[in-house]
């Protein structure tokens, strides 16, 4: 519980930090929502629809799953929200930005405000841990000064300050997820957006990931997660809002994973 | 917002430098490629520079004679001549006395006297030579001189005075449809080389670009701006093209002051000239359209992973 208490420790540290931060340029609490959904519909091909009629409001500050078989509609959902690609129909706000209307060359500012988190990590294996998370600074133009501060406190966050010089390859699975989660995070952004976080971690590990997680939420940060981790779902008992066919078919506070597959 | 621009260009420096060694080999087949094509756009400028020196060259010595005949009045020529200097497109009129025109003879055959030696009295005439502004301007002047009726008194040969004209006029025509030809085909050239550049460029900066996809995603999920992706690539392109251009600019240095002279030495019948501001201008235009072609072969290798 050693390591518990000096995470929490940690994390007390930064959160005024974070709020410092964050505040002038995003929206908090103030019952803005992050993500707004109104009638959005996606077609690849225009006789069927990977999502229609979607209609979700996020707040800040939430924390919520999003469920569904493959094919759902889980995977156009994540990446609508980054604006990968632009909805067919209707309207989606993210951290203040309307999707739908906005020039591609605005697009990097939207994802300066969403961490993003993979099942695969997409670590650059020829960089230590502290290279790949502060790759994420330095390419959005932040001084050496605050890389040399922030990379750091980061990954004491995530629990990685002896594996700071290590290279991905020289990392358990959970331990890689963990830096892809610092890299996210370094940047405090209002909103972490993970697709299958645990997909490629054994039970034990994705508990710590989900906890990580959990504790990212507590300073503030909205977290969307998009997993079919039915245990996980079942035992965090957050919001779930589940897909099938392209359609929202269920949205409650503290649901289940609820499919039997 | 543009914090990206803030950034010291060390970064990007440092970018294309690691990326240049990486693909080495791809990077130095492009330099060849550049230096090889700027290599000869610069020769066919300088061929084109040269070809114009003599095409000016040929151009000043286009001049009508007029030939007379030896009983002419005096005043009958000097009527004939003041004519002639007063039309605007005429530059002078010389007269050459039949005395002089054999002086002149004997001095160009002074390697063969013994055609002088042979020579019975003096069989050549007088003549009025007219040196024109425009060398285009032949066919109208010696229409003028056609025209005239002092002319066709005072023509060596009375009855048939088109023969008592001699002027360089076909040799004009010929030299100027060659020289257009000769533009024609540098430009088509110039094109094609341009655009084989364009391609292998396009081609390596690609290449470098497909190396570091993986870098290139994560940059775009975290938000840098497009153009912090781009500048590197774009710096490497450029830089691959300058160095290129600046060994053809080399390479045409040697041949400027290496090579003409021979040629001038070995085709000294033809004159021509080559200043060396005729080659730092050549090598400017080198160098920026090598820069050119850099930035503009990977800007378009560039759009295809920069489409959001």
């Amino acid at each position: 519980m050693a390591e518990r208490s000096t995470i929490e420790a940690t994390l007390d540290s930064i959160v005024p930090d974070v709020n410092k931060k964050v505040a002038p340029s995003v929206p908090r609490p103030s019952g803005q929502p992050m993500i707004l959904m109104r009638n959005v519909e996606k077609r690849y091909i225009a006789e069927k629809a990977a999502l229609e009629n979607v209609n979700v409001e996020v707040g800040s500050g939430e924390f919520v799953f999003i469920v569904g078989h493959s094919g759902s509609g889980k995977s156009t959902f994540i990446r609508m929200l980054l604006r990968e690609i632009v909805p067919t129909k209707g309207q989606i706000i993210v951290a203040g930005y309307d999707l739908a209307k906005m020039r591609s060359s605005r697009v990097p500012y939207l994802r300066r405000n969403i961490g993003c988190v993979f099942q695969d990590f997409k670590l650059l294996p020829n960089k230590t841990a502290f290279e790949n998370v502060a790759f994420a600074l330095q390419v959005i133009g932040k001084s050496r000064h605050v890389i040399n501060t922030q990379v750091p406190e980061v990954l004491r966050l995530v629990g990685l300050e002896d594996k700071v010089n290590s290279y991905p390859n020289e990392l358990s699975g959970g331990e890689q997820q963990r830096v892809s989660i610092a890299r996210a995070f370094v940047n405090r952004p209002p909103m972490l957006l993970c697709d299958e976080p645990t997909g490629n971690l054994d039970p034990q590990t994705s508990l710590g990931i989900m906890k990580l997680l959990e504790r990212i939420n507590n300073t503030g940060t909205t977290v969307v997660i998009a997993t079919h981790d039915r245990e996980m779902v079942n035992s965090m008992r957050r919001r779930v809002i589940a897909l099938d066919g392209g359609h929202v078919i269920r949205d409650q506070d503290r649901g289940v994973y609820g499919y039997v597959d | 917002m543009c914090t990206a621009m803030s950034i010291n260009p060390g970064y990007f420096i440092r970018e294309a430098g690691t990326s240049f060694k990486r693909n080495w080999v791809m990077s130095l087949g492009a330099i060849i490629t550049i230096f090889l094509s700027l290599l000869l756009i610069g020769i066919s400028l300088m061929i084109s520079t040269v070809v114009n020196s003599l095409v000016t060259n040929v151009e000043s010595k286009v001049s009508i004679q007029v030939f007379i005949k030896d009983d002419a009045a005096t005043q009958d020529i000097e009527v004939l001549q003041r004519k002639l200097v007063t039309d605007p497109l005429v530059k002078s009129v010389n007269f050459t006395s039949k005395e002089q025109a054999l002086a002149d003879f004997k001095k160009t055959m002074s390697a063969s006297p013994e055609v002088v030696d042979n020579l019975e009295g003096n069989p050549l005439p007088a003549s009025l030579d007219v040196e024109l502004k425009d060398s285009r301007d032949v066919e109208t002047v010696v229409a003028t001189i056609k025209g005239s009726d002092m002319f066709a008194k005072i023509a060596d040969h009375p009855e048939d005075p088109e023969k008592s004209l001699k002027y360089g006029q076909q040799i004009v025509k010929k030299l100027f449809a060659f020289t257009k030809i000769l533009r024609l085909v540098g430009i088509v050239f110039v094109i094609m080389l341009a655009v084989v550049s364009l391609i292998f460029i396009n081609n390596t900066i690609r290449l470098a670009i497909y190396a570091r996809r993986q870098e290139i995603a994560i940059m775009r999920l975290v938000g840098a701006s497009n153009w912090f992706i781009r500048a590197p690539f774009i710096l490497e392109g450029i830089l691959q093209s300058v160095i290129g251009a600046v060994l053809a600019i080399i390479t045409l240095f040697f041949i400027q002051f290496g090579a003409l002279p021979k040629l001038k030495t070995a085709i000294s019948f033809m004159q021509f000239n080559l200043s060396s501001a005729v080659t730092v201008q050549i090598s400017i235009v080198l160098i920026v359209a090598g820069a050119i072609i850099g930035a503009f072969g990977s800007w378009i290798a560039m759009r295809k992973y920069l489409r959001v």
